[in-house]
């Protein structure tokens, strides 16, 4: 079965030249949830306070996503930028 | 079926009720394997025949060689081959490693010379006791009979791992996992096991059946193996086909061969009037209606098409007198304790989906619970390291959609209309609290 992994879609599609995306590394994510409440414009929270991120993060948001990277206590967040 | 004569192609040679067949026997039948030169002509071929991965996936398998052949430049590859056929629908890799386990070590050995491996990593579900035992002494047999003239690809070294009886084991990167620090849980990728594997190697990881299917490309070529087939997709398959009594049988079928042509195939016919849906791929697949898909073909192009997959080759009918909300809950609650307990959203998610489920099934539902699962389905798509979320809560939209009326008379009317409530999974309903 399942034979072949599919790369986690928030890692899933090529970024455009320009394009930021918040990634979660699901694995070692806990639920803090601190990422929605610093960044809720991109990120909610599902049922059980995990991160969903719904979009690309937008350049003006990248000062708040690079503090979200840094206080998330499992350090489960990057930020990847299309070249 | 319509070319009887084509087949069995796996499943050739000596009576299946006689066991594994012996190294000279398979020698004697098949002769030697080819030399293959440098690996990419046998690629080439591979790409020719149109061969799909047996796994679950279909990743073609001339492609998959390839991106670890053509790896940068580097000591060492592995070749892992995949039998822990984790899906409880699934009984053709161990059948396959039983009967044709020379078969596996000859597709073995030319994906090791193929794509310059050292090393063969034999990957069977501990719970395959006899396909283990097997392939153990295939490998003792050759080692014997080959001495001082081995092929190219059986330089590499064998060691076989018993995988952990678990749904996700079988899925590749915890395949890998295992083999590095004996933990069958999937890992995050990138790197993908073609990029960096077992021992930090490039990996081809690839299911038994598949490497079987190349030991008989690499003998008689892509346009032997593409004879049969009467659609898009050429070529033959080994499929599990489980009937409402919920006995599985396996078979070797021309791809295109109808549900209805399968339904016959077994000693007692599974007749269309006695069946409500058939479940097409296991546990990661979907449920149909036994009167919509009953002249569908098992053509993997075609069916990807519609939205559908064979999977791993699992066709299972479901009893018209089964309820299939019961059915549904047991497979939930099959899924959710064997999700791997990595991810937040496929531990808390699955949970949920089942409990609620179950809740529908048992017509003790609660006024929100069929919303709910609508949106947990929604929210725990994607979301995980792995595809089980995503195969689970596939198989739960299908559910909802092919036995809507069903389940809203468990909700709303708190009734079933099926008096047996037949199991499909191997796990008894579980009181939720």
């Amino acid at each position: 079965m399942m034979a072949t992994v599919q790369l986690q879609p928030a890692h899933g599609r090529p970024l455009a030249r320009g394009e930021i995306r918040l990634e979660v590394d699901r694995i070692a994510c806990d639920g803090f949830g601190m990422c929605a409440e610093l960044l809720p414009e991109i990120v909610e929270l599902d049922d059980w306070g995990y991160p969903i991120v719904h979009s690309l993060l937008p350049k003006k948001l990248l000062p708040m996503a690079r503090r979200a990277v840094d206080v998330c206590p499992v350090l489960a967040l990057r930020i990847r930028q299309g070249h | 079926m319509s070319q009887p004569s084509l087949l069995p192609r796996l499943f050739a040679g000596p009576a299946l009720r006689g066991g594994s067949e012996p190294y000279a026997a398979h020698v004697e039948r098949l002769g030697r394997l080819p030399a293959i030169g440098s690996g990419t002509g046998l690629i080439r071929e591979l790409d020719a025949s149109g061969l799909l991965g047996r796994g679950g996936a279909g990743f073609p398998v001339g492609r998959k060689w390839r991106s670890v052949a053509e790896r940068g430049i580097g000591p060492g590859a592995v070749v892992l081959v995949n039998g822990a056929e984790g899906e409880p629908l699934s009984h053709k890799d161990r059948a396959l490693l039983l009967l044709r386990p020379h078969l596996v070590l000859d597709g073995a050995e030319l994906a090791a010379e193929a794509v310059g491996a050292d090393e063969i990593v034999l990957y069977v579900g501990e719970r395959h006791e006899a396909a283990a035992q097997s392939l153990e002494r295939a490998v003792a047999e050759r080692a014997k009979a080959e001495h001082g003239r081995r092929h190219a690809g059986s330089r590499a070294g064998i060691r076989l791992l018993l995988a952990p009886d678990r749904y996700v084991a079988g899925e590749e990167s915890a395949a890998v996992h295992f083999a590095n620090d004996a933990d069958a849980r999937p890992i995050v990728t990138p790197p993908r096991p073609y990029e960096r594997g077992v021992g930090g190697l490039p990996t081809l990881v690839q299911n038994v059946e598949s490497l079987a299917y190349v030991a008989l490309i690499a003998r008689h070529g892509s346009s032997w193996y593409r004879e049969p087939g009467r659609g898009e997709t050429r070529g033959t398959t080994l499929v599990t086909v489980t009937g409402p009594d919920g006995r599985p049988l396996v078979h070797e079928i021309e791809l295109g061969t109808t549900i209805a042509e399968i339904a016959r195939l077994s000693e007692t016919p599974v007749l269309q009037d006695e069946t409500q849906a058939v479940l097409l791929g296991g546990y990661f697949g979907r449920w149909l209606g036994a009167g919509e898909t009953w002249d569908t073909a098992l053509d993997p192009a075609a069916m990807k098409a519609s939205g559908l997959s064979i999977g791993a080759g699992v066709v299972s009918f479901l009893s018209a007198r089964t309820c299939p909300v019961v059915a549904t809950a047991r497979i939930a609650d099959y899924m959710a304790r064997q999700s791997a307990a990595q991810c937040g959203p496929c531990v808390f998610g699955l949970r949920s989906i089942a409990e609620a489920m179950i809740r529908i099934a048992r017509v003790e539902a609660r006024r929100d619970d069929l919303s709910n699962l609508e949106r947990w389905a929604a929210q725990v798509r994607n979301r995980g390291a792995c595809r089980h979320p995503d195969g689970a809560v596939g198989l739960l939209s299908s559910a909802l959609e092919t036995f809507g009326s069903e389940v809203s008379r468990h909700q709303r009317d708190r009734g079933c209309s099926f008096v047996e409530a037949r199991t499909m999974a191997p796990v008894p309903l579980r009181r939720v609290a």
